[in-house]
């Protein structure tokens, strides 16, 4: 093979001209874009065949399935749903062959498209589809069989499904909020918990009001709510068992017992004893009900929250003169404190994506919502109210839930996303505090 | 100062059963002052003429005490004079019913966290527990209750306002007369 | 198995079956009392394609003869688009195709593009070079461009090969690009762990300017595990950026510089 050395030195001697021209072709960076919220169309979805059920009719139904996954994306901040009025009405068969012309038309980049059809046995069938409207392909389907009265949480898988694909972050609309929910005069108020739909849909009281109580927090089930209550005027933490409607105390401390929160696994229950007018933190092992004591500092130390890796616990200390953020390993040692400058700082809540911690920054008479990270840097207000308290993670650590008291002593939820941008009121039959959100419902 | 004593005077000789409502419409009580020191251990002086409280009563007591409450400054639980001579008062009529046993609740204002007031209120009542057991009060005839920033005296988000709320009321629960 | 039999009968058109089909409840209904969170069954309904379906019938039920019929056909023309957000970038001159209310004609001849295919001939004349406007262009943006070159360089006074584009031609070109792709750019809003990623794409073009391939992914950087799904959408949008405000409007002197380019989509300067 005489030729095969003569080959590769030809080659050998070429390549560099052939790679020289690819060497100097044009790269162009783009290192800006529009931070605004991505068009998305969301037309009704229709029916293969309208059929009564209890929820309304299959056609009635489409409709407002696409009227709640418009305004969840459109909560979200990161889209912009397209006027609905506007929106071609696809039959049935055209939701797999969409006129994307006539969406490019309307600038949405994204379209999120299904029927709704009831089956045989009772139960709704949500078809959810999302393409790409530019390059024309299916980015995501998905079925969602539902019992018809949860036919909400079929939308919100919609929803959820979209998101998810679109941002590349895991969504939070399938979820839901238990807060408490007040009534009366400032100085008698009546507290009751109450749980919703991420959205104030499907509300309801899960307590009477004859007891005091404050401070519910979802655990990571979400079938178990924690919480504190007078009830026989011993304020301590107790827990509530959603469906059965069990409750009862936690602990058998003689003393006050307050500020619950679980662990990111569900095993154990963080909380504060009061004891001789200091605060220490506790946690419960709630297979075995036996608790060990964590802080022992002569000072307040409360609203603990347990980093996502369950290896640090981020709470609140007067241990240095005022309320300051320390975060310390889930033993108990080596706590270090976090927040410094100017003012207070409160009611952590350690983001489920482990990389900051939401808190209540007390300045100037005024409670503000901020982030920081774990290491104390990059301190950020997000809001602006007179009393922003008790800040609540989404499951994807993206939006925070907290509440608003105004100087009139009104009481509302809000959210708001990590840019500070996008706060929005969350919808309560009565006034609303101490949310708490609970992670995706499976 | 003078005020709260003239108060208190008119309380001991009146005697008025509603004298803790009007004691709220005050406005908050005046710096700690120099003067009157209101003797600490005056041996209770019998019900004065006119008076229609029961001794041992809840009237009684609030007749007597002058209050059943002392206040403190923003995210403080130590005692003032001020509140010490109310305390001592208390102690003194407590001792005089042994019977009689209290819940001491511990309030805040509003502008503290929800779950840091729960705490600062019980040191408040925790405050007034130690006082009035260092003053012979039995502590077991003693318990102490946090509201935290949930049960306010006033409504109102001022100055004036968030000085009443700043409180530790010591209520009687049992063994009173009446 | 079950797999390969929802694909048959995805092909087949019955995918009405949703619920024989159904592949794994992938979550158990969740224990609650039956006045708590209703169950919600995921069903498979039929393959994820990466292509617009051959028109398979409709996704569930393809019931017999709708007992109502569905919803009046979309006969009106949609309303008139909604206007975007202005743009905070400069405008670039020619105006991305999805914000043009005018452009109502259907550019249905512009699909095929998006198809790989041969580069046709460029049909349309090349429209007149407004360098006057493209400097305008690189003045504005000229501090964003660290590639731009000194002042006086003249194009082609390196002493290249005649024709070769000099520095500030190049330079000029690049900046016609960027003011009209950054405009079209939607790149999601990430969080701590997926700062600093970037993606490559390689765009061809027709000499009017059309794609004649899609974009063609390159690299990317700060893709992790974790973040694979992060990075997919990003990806996405860079690639969305493009088909969306080609075909570009750029100097026909220079088609041998821009026929093949590389865009490096990086979000830094992005809050």
């Amino acid at each position: 093979m005489p030729r095969a050395p003569l080959l590769r030195r030809l080659a050998c001697a070429l390549l560099p001209l052939l790679a020289a021209p690819a060497a100097a072709q044009l790269r162009v960076d783009i290192t800006e874009g529009i931070a605004a919220p991505m068009p998305i169309a969301v037309p009704v979805f229709p029916t293969p065949a309208n059929v009564p059920t209890p929820a309304g009719d299959t056609a009635a139904l489409g409709d407002s399935i696409s009227r709640i996954i418009t305004s969840n994306l459109q909560g979200s901040g990161l889209f912009r749903p397209v006027d609905r009025a506007a929106l071609p009405r696809p039959t049935a068969p055209e939701i797999l062959r969409p006129a994307f012309f006539a969406y490019r038309t309307l600038a949405a980049q994204a379209l999120v498209s299904g029927t709704v059809t009831a089956n045989p046995d009772g139960t709704l069938t949500l078809s959810c589809y999302l393409h790409d409207v530019f390059s024309e392909e299916e980015l995501a389907r998905q079925g969602f069989t539902v019992p018809v009265a949860g036919w909400r949480r079929a939308a919100h898988k919609c929803s959820d499904l979209v998101y998810a694909r679109l941002t590349g972050e895991s969504g939070y609309f399938d979820t839901r909020i238990v807060y408490v929910s007040e009534a009366g005069p400032r100085t008698n108020r009546v507290k009751r918990l109450a749980i919703m739909d991420q959205d104030g849909a499907n509300h309801r009281f899960l307590t009477g009001g004859q007891n005091l109580v404050l401070t519910p927090r979802f655990a990571p089930n979400q079938q178990t709510i924690s919480y504190m209550s007078y009830e026989g005027n011993r304020p301590r933490v107790w827990l509530y068992t959603l469906g059965s409607g069990r409750q009862e105390a936690v602990g058998t401390f003689p003393s006050m017992t307050f500020a619950p929160s679980f662990t990111p696994d569900g095993s154990r229950l963080l909380f504060s004893v009061m004891s001789q007018g200091n605060a220490d933190i506790h946690m419960l092992d709630l297979a075995s009900r036996t608790s060990r004591r964590l802080t022992s500092a002569s000072a307040i130390d409360t609203s603990p929250s347990m980093s996502p890796d369950g290896r640090r616990i981020v709470f609140e200390s007067d241990r240095g003169g005022t309320q300051q953020l320390y975060v310390m390993n889930a033993d108990g040692t080596g706590a270090t404190r976090i927040t410094f400058g100017e003012g207070r700082a409160a009611s952590p809540a350690w983001s489920p994506r482990g990389d900051l911690i939401a808190f209540v920054r007390i300045r100037g008479g005024q409670f503000r919502i901020a982030v920081i990270r774990p290491d104390g840097t990059g301190e950020r207000l997000l809001t602006d109210g007179w009393q922003d308290e008790n800040p609540t993670w989404s499951p994807n650590g993206r939006v925070i839930l907290f509440a608003r008291t105004e100087r009139n002593g009104r009481s509302t939820l809000r959210s708001v996303d990590l840019t500070g941008r996008n706060e929005r009121l969350i919808p309560t039959p009565l006034e609303a505090s101490d949310p708490s959100w609970s992670s995706l419902l499976p | 100062m003078s005020r709260r004593l003239a108060l208190a005077l008119v309380a001991a000789t009146v005697a008025l059963a509603g004298c803790a409502r009007k004691r709220e419409d005050l406005p908050p009580p005046p710096p700690p002052a120099t003067a009157p020191v209101v003797p600490a251990e005056p041996v209770p002086p019998p019900p004065a003429v006119g008076t229609t409280a029961v001794p041992g009563s809840m009237a009684d007591f609030l007749a007597r005490a002058g209050s059943d409450r002392v206040f403190f400054g923003f995210d403080r639980y130590d005692l003032d004079a001020d509140a010490r001579a109310t305390l001592d008062r208390q102690a003194a009529w407590l001792r005089q019913y042994p019977a009689v046993r209290v819940t001491i609740e511990g309030h805040a204002d509003e502008r503290g966290t929800r779950e840091y007031n729960l705490a600062l209120g019980e040191r408040r009542a925790n405050a007034v527990r130690t006082y009035l057991a260092a003053n012979g009060v039995a502590a077991s005839r003693m318990t102490v209750i946090s509201y935290g920033k949930e049960r306010p005296a006033v409504d109102g988000s001022n100055e004036e306002a968030w000085a009443q709320n700043r409180r530790a009321v010591t209520v009687l629960v049992s063994g009173m007369a009446g | 198995m079950t797999e390969g039999r929802a694909l048959a009968v995805a092909a087949a058109g019955h995918l009405a079956l949703l619920a024989a089909l159904s592949l794994a409840i992938r979550h158990a209904p969740p224990p609650f009392a039956g006045d708590d969170v209703t169950p919600v069954e995921f069903v498979e309904i039929g393959p994820v394609t990466s292509t617009p379906a051959p028109a398979p019938p409709a996704p569930p039920a393809p019931a017999p003869e709708p007992l109502a019929p569905p919803e009046p056909e979309p006969l009106a023309p949609p309303a008139p688009p909604p206007e975007l957000a202005p743009a905070p970038a400069p405008a670039p001159p020619p105006v991305p195709r999805d914000r043009a209310p005018q452009e109502a004609v259907p550019r249905e001849p512009e699909r095929p593009q998006l198809r790989p295919a041969p580069a046709p001939a460029p049909a349309t004349a090349p429209q007149p070079f407004d360098a006057r406007a493209l400097e305008a262009l690189i003045d504005r943006s000229a501090t964003k461009s660290p590639r731009r070159p000194p002042r006086g360089i003249e194009a082609g006074a390196e002493g290249a090969a005649p024709g070769a584009p000099g520095p500030r031609a190049l330079a000029t070109l690049e900046a016609a690009i960027r003011a009209q792709i950054a405009p079209c750019w939607n790149p999601p809003v990430g969080g701590e762990d997926v700062k600093g990623m970037t993606v490559v794409l390689r765009i061809r073009l027709n000499r009017d300017g059309s794609l004649a391939a899609p974009p063609e992914f390159v690299s990317q950087t700060g893709a992790t595990e974790a973040n694979a799904a992060y990075a997919r959408a990003f990806v996405e949008t860079a690639r969305r950026a493009v088909l969306r405000c080609t075909p570009l409007e750029l100097p026909p002197e220079l088609y041998r510089e821009w026929r093949e380019f590389e865009l490096n989509f990086d979000p830094r300067m992005l809050t």
